[in-house]
């Protein structure tokens, strides 16, 4: 029991960011059928626009959580615009879109060491109080972290299934020209989309940079157990990310208290190939939003 | 004329080195242009593969005091079995299914690195790793030629791969996956040759690096490799056997050749910002090549040579 409670909290309080970062990616994944492998980017670039925010500004980190979240939304936006929907217009293949996704990567993790610096950067945030639950501890900041990303995936979830503007989306991710008859604007909607994807990623930086640090490499570290989470748990659409990421959380806390953690993270990255092998191509057609 | 031969070759370690680099990338962006440019396999774990290599062929050089031809016949091996289980993952996957599967291979191969300590150093490093013979001074230059060898080998092989039976398999499985399978090819079979084939010539690339480096580091099998061989496979041509060579002298040969040797940057640049413009502009050409010009500079297969190939049969 005490195990399970410890493995819980831990992987709760940690890994609370990866639903809202796969929650994102399951966002343009499902809609454009693109799996983005820039959306790391946008992740790192939600951890330095908090940060800059933060220090630059004074404000607090609540209130730079809030610009990082809508700067990394226009970001996505405008990616969107500029390159895919270029390749989506000159009909280039899924393979190629994947490829062009990881230049944009690599493009966007330098040239922002041009504009914030090639060192890490911290928040400056008021330091936080300790708390236990269960014998574990964690801190105030990490509890508040995880009850705010609790909040946001829901917002999220109701958002996308319960709003006219997220019915939208989902026409549009099942039959696009079905909802273009029916009076959908693509355009909008799809940019609605893209936004509401970059300010998950970037929100979900956010909380990871103030973490640890702004770095360069912060969302690529992290993309690889995204992208599993949402080939595994987006076959039962956002719910199935939602509880993909936090059985994520909780299974590597579980694995790096009884293993040392470098082979803990190996362990789950053998489960997650597994489960795509098992599932093989089956999850592509399961996959709706 | 002394002048010139001095600018041009007066600093013979860095050159040999940056053409090490440059043979590397070629050998590595050739078998990657049999996955993904004819058998239309998206492997994103290239560094994973030859470093699997790399390691492994350390190791028994290091720590199991084993001989060359041994430890580089482990070292393809090694290559060989994770290509083997990789393309048994993804024989039945789309292609993000593979991106994912191929990058998660290239991660746990890193993470093993690092945390294996007792085998492979960790991240204190695994060495001295030195040439097999000796030949004074210029043993490099020897090992050179042979890794410039080993390139061409891969080069005609590929050449005859296009022009071969097998050939015309890999390229009905990477054009249309579907119709092949309903013409009762062996799709799955021939994605897991492929890539248990080719992954082992990685492995082998990876040890015969090795000896360059004499002390190998897990931070030595970074994305970047794997970003530094796709763009020169996708700025030469995917598709065509040489597009990774034409892709790797403009951009590996320009940035870690020419610039770095040639051109007079202050240090501060040559340490930072220069490494960061290379990355950028990798990224800005992946973008622009498949956006304008998807086959690259050599453009499309040489169809005629592969009609002719068909009439031999």
């Amino acid at each position: 029991m005490d195990f399970v409670a410890k493995a819980v909290i831990i992987g709760l309080t940690e890994q609370a960011p990866l639903v809202l970062a796969a929650m994102g990616m399951a966002l343009i994944y499902n809609l454009s059928k693109v799996i983005n492998v820039a959306f790391a980017e946008t992740i790192t670039l939600g951890a330095y626009f908090a940060q800059w925010v933060n220090v630059a500004f004074g404000a607090s980190f609540y209130l730079s959580l809030a610009v990082s979240g809508v700067l990394a939304g226009v970001l996505s936006c405008v990616t969107y615009l500029v390159v895919f929907r270029t390749a989506e217009r000159r009909g280039v293949g899924p393979v190629e879109v994947i490829i062009i996704s990881l230049g944009l990567s690599v493009l966007l993790r330098y040239a922002l060491q041009f504009v914030f610096g090639y060192e890490a950067r911290f928040f400056e945030t008021p330091p936080p109080r300790f708390m236990k639950l269960f014998g574990v501890g964690f801190t105030s900041f990490q509890l508040t972290a995880f009850i705010l990303v609790v909040a946001l995936a829901l917002l999220f979830y109701l958002f996308v299934q319960k709003t006219v503007w997220g019915r939208q989306v989902r026409a549009l991710a099942s039959d696009a020209d079905l909802a273009k008859v029916s009076g959908i604007n693509p355009l909008l909607t799809t940019l609605v989309m893209w936004f509401l994807a970059g300010a998950a990623g970037g929100l979900a930086g956010a909380f990871w940079g103030v973490g640890s640090s702004a770095k360069p490499g912060l969302g690529w570290d992290r993309f690889l157990l995204t992208l599993l989470v949402v080939l595994v748990g987006g076959a039962r659409g956002l719910r199935g990310v939602i509880l993909a990421g936090m059985g994520t959380g909780v299974l590597l806390s579980a694995l790096k208290l009884e293993i040392a953690p470098l082979r803990a993270e190996i362990v789950l990255l053998v489960a997650f190939i597994l489960v795509l092998k098992l599932r093989g191509n089956r999850f592509r057609e399961l996959a709706k939003v | 004329m002394s002048a010139v031969w001095d600018y041009l070759f007066g600093s013979p370690a860095f050159l040999i080195f940056g053409t090490y680099t440059l043979m590397m990338i070629v050998g590595l962006g050739i078998l990657l242009h049999l996955q993904l440019g004819v058998t239309g396999i998206g492997n994103f774990g290239v560094a994973g593969f030859w470093g699997a290599g790399l390691y492994a062929f350390g190791i028994m050089q290091v720590t199991y005091d084993v001989g060359f031809w041994l430890a580089l016949l482990v070292a393809t091996a090694a290559g060989g079995v994770l290509g083997l289980i990789t393309g048994w993952v993804i024989a039945d996957l789309d292609d993000d299914g593979v991106l994912a599967a191929t990058l998660a291979v290239a991660t746990i191969v890193y993470l093993a690195i690092d945390s294996e300590k007792d085998i492979t150093g960790g991240r204190v490093g695994l060495g001295t790793i030195d040439f097999p013979f000796d030949v004074g001074k210029r043993t490099d230059l020897v090992w050179l030629a042979i890794l410039f060898g080993v390139v061409v080998v891969l080069l005609w092989y590929a050449r005859r791969v296009h022009r071969s039976p097998y050939g015309r398999l890999l390229i009905a499985t990477g054009t249309n996956e579907p119709l092949a399978r309903s013409l009762r090819k062996p799709v799955k079979r021939t994605k897991v040759g492929v890539m248990a084939l080719t992954s082992a010539g990685m492995g082998a690339l990876g040890g015969l690096y090795g000896p360059i480096v004499h002390f190998l580091f897990p931070t030595q099998l970074t994305v970047a490799i794997t970003v530094s061989v796709i763009t020169a496979l996708v700025l030469g041509g995917q598709q065509r056997p040489l597009g990774a060579f034409v892709g790797a002298l403009l951009t590996v040969g320009l940035f870690d050749i020419v610039i770095k040797l040639y051109v007079p940057l202050p240090k501060d640049l040559l340490e930072h910002a220069f490494p960061v413009t290379k990355q950028i502009i990798f990224g800005a050409l992946l973008i622009f090549v498949l956006l304008f010009r998807p086959l690259g500079i050599l453009g499309r297969m040489r169809r005629e040579q592969h009609v002719k190939g068909l009439s031999r049969v």
